[in-house]
């Protein structure tokens, strides 16, 4: 009895070992990556596009059924009978798929990327390496971090020599500035290009600043961060009309450089982000 | 109850100096008075009286920023606290505060509109002003229902309570289907109330509408005093009561409503300002709308740039700071027995 009891655990885990990942992901980078490392059978479901999908994986993403425009319901993702998980963190709340816990509960495996909350690029390619492993395409998952490692050694030669040039990262917001903070990849990838946060010491990756401290610090360029429904335009005409920055230097000579969301997003754009910058710096 | 008054009006006018000097040099980045006292000093004289020694953007945080918020400050506190006395005139209720009719779920309302929904029927309007229309709308609306019938200062704040509740059920909808975090944000700050996006632009028609109601409700101060003993005495005395009480809504929406557009939603200040100059030196109107006026703007200025100087890097919301500093200073004085109501 036993060791029929045996065989079957063994044949069970065999079956469940090769179960197919069902996968849904809700942000826009985790899509990319995955979609970029070969993995899109495997994904179900995706959801919270900041911005244009990458042109190169647009056709993959449109097999894809989009599941909502930000938190998919709890009734929804269920009923997709998933049974992996990842995406922005707070999805993972009461407010929308319920916690961690409940997820595992109800079968699902949970990842969150690492470098949603760090400040190295390595995390980007150690989440990479993850999602490799975890879809079975290993070899895909390598190559796009050796494409990645190649391409920021490039853009890094780009940035220019002995200068540094103090960045202020706008995001939204009139009456106190939303802002890129000190603890993100966006972060990162301002001091790459050849750039200073000027709110470098504060302890969030995007977060409420305020002007004051814009004005002290009287920026060179500003990053205006472009994604959601206050265009580009509507937030330059803003800082150069409205705001308390408005007769800032930088801002009279029109230094604004857009620089959408989603490459500022710790995936598979952050070569191509750090480029937009540095290339920017440079002029 | 005379030299207590005297005292106050004084200490209170070197108190908002005090604050006022401490909020402009106090800061993310802290600056010597004397240059902000030369910088005010060229600005209002428009010449260079003293020779500039200081850099441009030290100018800008001074004139663009501190300022602007400071007078923001002192108007909006003794706005909230002029209308909290009217308010309690009228509902002869201790409990009324500037928002008794619902102007603040109004103006919250309003304000969600124009950043959740970017407007009505193809027009649009900054959150400001959909703050100021639908709060004023909303009082007058709340005033005009309650006023069928018989009239009745508990139909009145029952009636706002009804309609607040109402406006608060669409406020809240709209935030839950937000599109984005960033209008998420933006709904939060009129609904928590702050005084960080003051501008220069804002305080102009601020301080004429706070001017125009203090000179119009002051000249009415005998009126006042015999409303809350009574509307039947009132009457009796010779006061037109509907036409008095129409006078107070009036004021009282067109002042919270621009404090309203501005500010977002104070709590707590225009409740309790109040009750604390009662308790200082009586119910005469004649000197508890200066009492207040100045109590008030000292409570807001001085709460806020207490805030600025603890949290200098952060934007915390100014109305969590008035509760938690007004409350027990508040529940103290009701403990000491001598003060009543209206007596």
């Amino acid at each position: 009895m036993k060791k029929i009891i045996l065989i079957y655990m063994l044949i069970f885990t065999i079956i469940s070992a090769k179960e197919k990942i069902r996968a849904v992901s809700t942000s826009q980078f985790t899509t990319e990556i995955l979609l970029s490392i070969g993995a899109e059978d495997q994904v179900i479901g995706t959801s919270f596009l900041d911005d244009e999908i990458l042109p190169e994986l647009k056709e993959k993403y449109n097999r894809i059924p989009v599941l909502s425009k930000t938190a998919p319901t709890k009734e929804l993702f269920y009923s997709l009978n998933p049974n992996f998980l990842t995406g922005w963190k707070s999805i993972a709340t009461k407010k929308y798929l319920g916690t961690l816990e409940e997820l595992n509960e109800n079968g699902v495996d949970v990842y969150f990327a690492k470098s949603q909350e760090t400040q190295n690029i390595e995390d980007i390619y150690e989440d990479i390496l993850y999602f490799g492993e975890k879809f079975s395409v290993e070899k895909n998952a390598q190559m796009l971090v050796e494409k990645l490692k190649q391409d920021i050694e490039t853009v890094k030669k780009l940035k220019a020599e002995n200068k540094t040039l103090k960045i202020f990262a706008y995001d939204s917001q009139e009456n106190a500035p939303y802002v890129v903070g000190g603890n993100g990849i966006a972060n990162k990838m301002i001091e790459i290009s050849g750039g200073k946060n000027i709110f470098n010491d504060s302890n969030f990756s995007f977060g409420v600043g305020n002007w004051e401290r814009v004005l002290e610090k009287n920026p060179d360029v500003i990053v205006v961060v472009d994604y959601g429904d206050t265009s580009y335009e509507e937030k330059v005409k803003f800082l150069k009309e409205r705001s308390p920055i408005s007769e800032l230097t930088a801002v009279q000579e029109n230094k604004f450089i857009r620089v959408p969301l989603s490459y500022l997003s710790p995936g598979v754009r952050v070569a191509e982000g750090i480029k937009l910058m540095a290339e920017k710096f440079c002029e | 109850m005379k030299n207590n008054y005297k005292n106050i009006v004084i200490l209170s006018i070197f108190l908002i100096f005090l604050i006022s000097t401490i909020a402009i040099t106090v800061g993310s980045v802290s600056l010597s008075p004397f240059h902000v006292w030369k910088i005010l000093l060229n600005k209002l004289f428009h010449k260079e009286i003293f020779e500039i020694e200081w850099k441009k953007t030290t100018e800008m945080i001074v004139w663009n920023l501190r300022v602007p918020r400071i007078l923001l400050a002192l108007i909006s506190g003794a706005g909230l606290s002029l209308v909290g006395i009217l308010m309690q005139a009228l509902t002869k209720n201790s409990l009324a505060s500037p928002y008794i009719l619902g102007i603040s779920s109004g103006a919250s309302t309003g304000a969600v509109i124009s950043i959740v929904i970017g407007g009505i029927m193809g027009f649009n309007f900054s959150p400001g002003i959909g703050a100021f229309l639908f709060g004023t709308l909303t009082a007058f609306l709340v005033f005009y229902l309650s006023g069928k019938g018989s009239y009745s200062s508990s139909k009145l704040v029952l009636t706002g309570v009804a309609i607040s509740s109402f406006f608060s059920g669409i406020t809240t909808f709209l935030v839950t289907t937000a599109k984005s975090e960033s209008q998420l944000r933006g709904a939060m700050f009129w609904i928590s109330g702050s005084l960080a996006g003051a501008r220069w632009g804002q305080i102009a028609p601020l301080f004429l509408t706070l001017l125009i109601s203090t000179i119009l409700t002051y000249i009415k101060y005998r009126e006042l005093n015999i409303l809350v003993a009574g509307d039947e005495l009132a009457e009796t005395l010779g006061v037109n009561v509907s036409r008095l009480r129409l006078f107070i809504v009036i004021i009282s929406t067109l002042l919270t409503g621009f404090i309203v557009a501005s500010t977002g939603v104070i709590g707590f200040v225009g409740l309790v300002v109040p009750h604390i100059s009662r308790g200082l030196i009586g119910s005469n109107h004649k000197r508890l709308i200066p009492c207040c006026l100045l109590l008030g703007a000292v409570f807001l200025a001085g709460t806020d740039t207490l805030t600025r100087v603890i949290f200098k890097t952060q934007e915390i919301p100014i109305g969590v700071i008035t509760s938690i500093m007004g409350a027990p200073f508040f529940m103290s004085m009701l403990r000491k027995n001598s003060y009543k109501f209206g007596g």
